[in-house]
């Protein structure tokens, strides 16, 4: 239980928070009345999918037991960090003005969360490396402790 | 040559409020590359005695002396100096530290007061002599109590003593184990190193080159075969 | 083989409880964070605050009545406003005693900029006669602003040599000036000639009471050793009616803000104190509960020939370490903070706000951790000082 919230809970966290970011927490800019959305209307949403699919991960490291999966999991979720990183600045982008809302607020508040989610993966990773090592090593300990059984 | 002199050795404690002498009296001689055993019932001193003998317990009167020097007038420094250098000491039960590895444990002596020495020599030549050597890397969880204890006893030789106490060091172990701990007292022996250990078991008291009695905190000597 | 150190030893410890060492780091993260958060804004502010009054210049401000408060909502902030008062009252300002010169500007407000839906105050200025914007932008080498030319503030959408629309015509921006923490940020500078020109023409300006020679503001200088209060006065009283005004004493409205930045400092200073104690708290309890844990531990090391300052060592060394952890963390998090965030702060805080350069940075991050590193040895003295007192095989059975 304690092993399953530590690779999951983290991430699905982070998740609810990427998702909050740009329509609650720091929203991004309004749109006048009439006129078409901006682009960052569309990087909050894309952000809104992100935190959506981050939290379903998170959960499914927590259900999942298997080390591999779990390895899996949180190796695509770590690259999917990355691309997500691409969709403010690259793939759609945000209002150009340095003072505008999506700028002072929403650009820098999502890229910390998805720096914190790209750490929290790359944790998992070290983490779910060390578990199958340390279960190797029980497995070696086991092994030698029925040898020395046999022998005596 | 006399490596350890204890000489009217009294500890007293307060049990509810009441004096108890633990050791009263006692007067031993340890010479150089003897092997001598400590035998009484539980309760009757015996660790007490050892741990006085160490320089672990301040005793309430007489006197000890190590190498012909008084060590109860030694300053901290200098009897840690001599508890690292002079004397090796196995404690009883497991006194091993969890979070080191095996090497770890028994090399942990020399990082108290390095010198120029090969720790990691020193300490590979005592696993392989102990014939734990394959479980340097082993945590003492991943040990048993036999093993735990040769580990012990290679600490305590780490930096080469003149002088070993073991408490209990056969304690919960089965024949053969402390056959072969007892192998290892008499290799030491043999070198020069004086060994003084407490016990219960009879197969380790009759290894013993001497052997001594304690009854409520009184010391006598055994003939050899009253053991 | 790594050789095995009094570090290797207390990182060993800390390791072998994971959770604790980091519920440990986390006290003293939460000390460092508020203080070197709390030292940046601080800095910041402080920072900002010196750049208004270096760019301030003017000892007076006449602003037509009820407008000081949007002037200095323009000056700090960069609110756009749109004022206007006769023009000719910058030559009769000149004739008040202890006046020693006086510069008009101009301000203008656009609803909408070319790009974004971000409104942007328009500063006009006569380069001739100016001795508020036009020497630092001198200082700042930038050029005076030419026919149809523009100087631009650092938040402003356009690089040196583009094109600027204001008003539906087309400006060509001469310069981009440096960060300043203040308004100035967000504003377009031009001359006198070019706004007049532009509001013949303009669409979407906001133009209230605008005559073709009015000006919104008139700065003035006093002249060395005048009483300001009086010359304001004097000011007021010859002119109050006739132009309907309000004065603004630079000195004073700086002073206002510098009082918000104290009280500001205080709050950082109140809130690091109570964290600091709070951390030492812990870390106190910590390492009583940690000798009365390891006392079997501490009394083998004992039995080995360790010294009682090779036992202090080890603790000390934890002590520190946790010191570290939690004083790097809490840094790390005020920076990941503060940088990214560093606009959205300036324009919460509604006070200038120049982020300071990255040597000040880093001087308050190692004094900050300076402080967190003694957080834990001095919360470990106590129990440093007890520990390896008393009969070592006593210390290691009452571990039992």
């Amino acid at each position: 239980m304690k092993q399953s919230l530590m690779v999951g809970l983290p991430i699905a966290l982070l998740g609810a928070l990427l998702a909050a970011v740009p329509s609650h927490i720091l929203p991004v800019c309004e749109t006048p009345h009439g006129a078409a959305p901006m682009r960052c209307h569309w990087t909050g949403m894309m952000m809104i999918g992100f935190g959506l699919t981050f939290f379903l991960v998170g959960a499914l490291l927590f259900f999942c037991r298997t080390n591999g999966v779990r390895t899996g999991l949180s190796a695509a979720a770590l690259l999917l960090t990355a691309t997500a990183g691409t969709v403010p600045d690259f793939l759609i982008g945000m209002c150009a003005a340095p003072a505008m809302a999506c700028r002072t607020g929403t650009y820098p508040g999502v890229m910390a969360v998805l720096a914190l989610t790209a750490a929290a993966c790359a944790a998992n990773l070290v983490y779910l490396r060390h578990l199958a090592t340390r279960e190797r090593h029980g497995d070696e300990t086991s092994h030698h402790r029925s040898h020395r059984a046999e022998q005596s | 040559m006399t490596v350890l002199e204890t000489s009217n050795l009294c500890k007293e404690y307060r049990r509810n409020g009441d004096p108890f002498l633990a050791v009263d009296n006692a007067c031993l001689e340890v010479g150089e590359g003897e092997l001598i055993g400590v035998v009484g019932r539980s309760g009757s001193g015996k660790t007490t005695l050892l741990n006085l003998a160490a320089g672990l317990l301040k005793p309430t009167s007489g006197g000890v002396r190590f190498e012909g020097a008084d060590i109860l007038a030694l300053p901290d420094g200098e009897m840690s100096r001599l508890r690292n250098r002079r004397i090796g000491y196995v404690p009883q039960g497991q006194s091993l530290l969890a979070n080191l590895t095996v090497f770890d444990n028994v090399r942990l002596p020399f990082h108290f007061l390095p010198r120029g020495d090969d720790a990691s020599g020193r300490t590979s030549f005592l696993l392989d002599e102990l014939g734990i050597s394959h479980l340097a890397d082993m945590y003492p969880a991943q040990l048993s109590g036999g093993e735990m204890r040769r580990a012990a006893i290679a600490r305590a030789m780490m930096n080469r003593p003149i002088l070993l106490l073991a408490d209990e060091p056969t304690g919960d172990l089965d024949p053969a184990a402390i056959r072969g701990v007892m192998d290892v007292f008499a290799a030491l022996a043999a070198r020069g190193v004086a060994v003084v250990f407490s016990t219960h078991e009879d197969e380790a008291v009759g290894r013993a080159d001497r052997v001594v009695e304690m009854a409520s905190g009184k010391l006598s000597e055994r003939m050899h075969s009253e053991a | 083989m790594k050789p095995l150190t009094t570090v290797h030893i207390a990182l060993n410890n800390l390791k072998r409880r994971p959770l604790r060492s980091a519920g440990l780091a986390l006290a003293v993260a939460v000390f460092s964070f508020t203080m070197f958060g709390g030292a940046l804004l601080s800095a910041s502010v402080k920072n900002g605050i010196d750049s208004l009054s270096r760019r301030l210049g003017a000892d007076i401000l006449v602003v037509p009545r009820g407008y000081d408060k949007k002037l200095q909502a323009a000056l700090l902030r960069g609110e756009p406003s749109a004022f206007y008062i006769k023009g000719d009252l910058a030559d009769k300002l000149r004739d008040v005693p202890g006046v020693e010169k006086t510069a008009p500007q101009l301000y203008l407000a656009t609803l909408d900029a070319a790009c974004c839906t971000v409104p942007i105050q328009v500063i006009a200025y006569d380069p001739a006669s100016d001795f508020v914007i036009a020497p630092w932008m001198a200082s700042a080498a930038s050029p005076t602003p030419g026919d149809d030319e523009v100087v631009v503030g650092s938040m402003i959408v356009g690089e040196a040599g583009g094109e600027l629309s204001l008003f539906g015509r087309t400006f060509r921006i001469a310069a981009r000036l440096d960060r300043t923490g203040m308004g100035f940020d967000t504003t377009v500078f031009t001359t006198m000639g070019n706004a007049r020109k532009l509001l013949r023409t303009a669409k979407n300006a906001a133009i209230e009471n605008f005559q073709p020679d009015s000006v919104s503001a008139v700065m003035v200088g006093v002249q060395p050793g005048r009483d300001l209060k009086q010359v304001a006065n004097a000011i007021l009283r010859e002119f109050a009616l006739e132009y309907d005004l309000d004065i603004v004493v630079a000195k004073n409205m700086i002073s206002d803000i510098a009082k918000k930045l104290g009280g500001l400092s205080y709050l950082v200073h109140i809130l690091a104190a109570a964290f600091w104690a709070a951390a030492a708290g812990v870390l106190s309890l910590f390492f009583s509960l940690l000798l009365h844990e390891r006392r079997r531990e501490f009394g083998l090391f004992r039995i080995l020939g360790a010294t009682r300052g090779k036992l202090a060592g080890i603790v000390l060394c934890e002590a520190l370490a946790v010191g570290a952890a939690g004083g790097l963390l809490g840094i790390m998090a005020a920076l990941g903070l503060t940088l990214p965030f560093h606009r959205h702060v300036a324009m919460s805080l509604e006070l200038p706000y120049l982020a300071v350069s990255f040597p000040a940075m880093a001087i308050l991050g190692a004094a900050c951790l300076a402080v967190s590193l003694a957080v834990g040895p001095l919360a470990s003295l106590y129990s440093v000082c007890k520990i390896g007192l008393g009969d070592a095989y006593l210390t290691l059975r009452s571990g039992e």
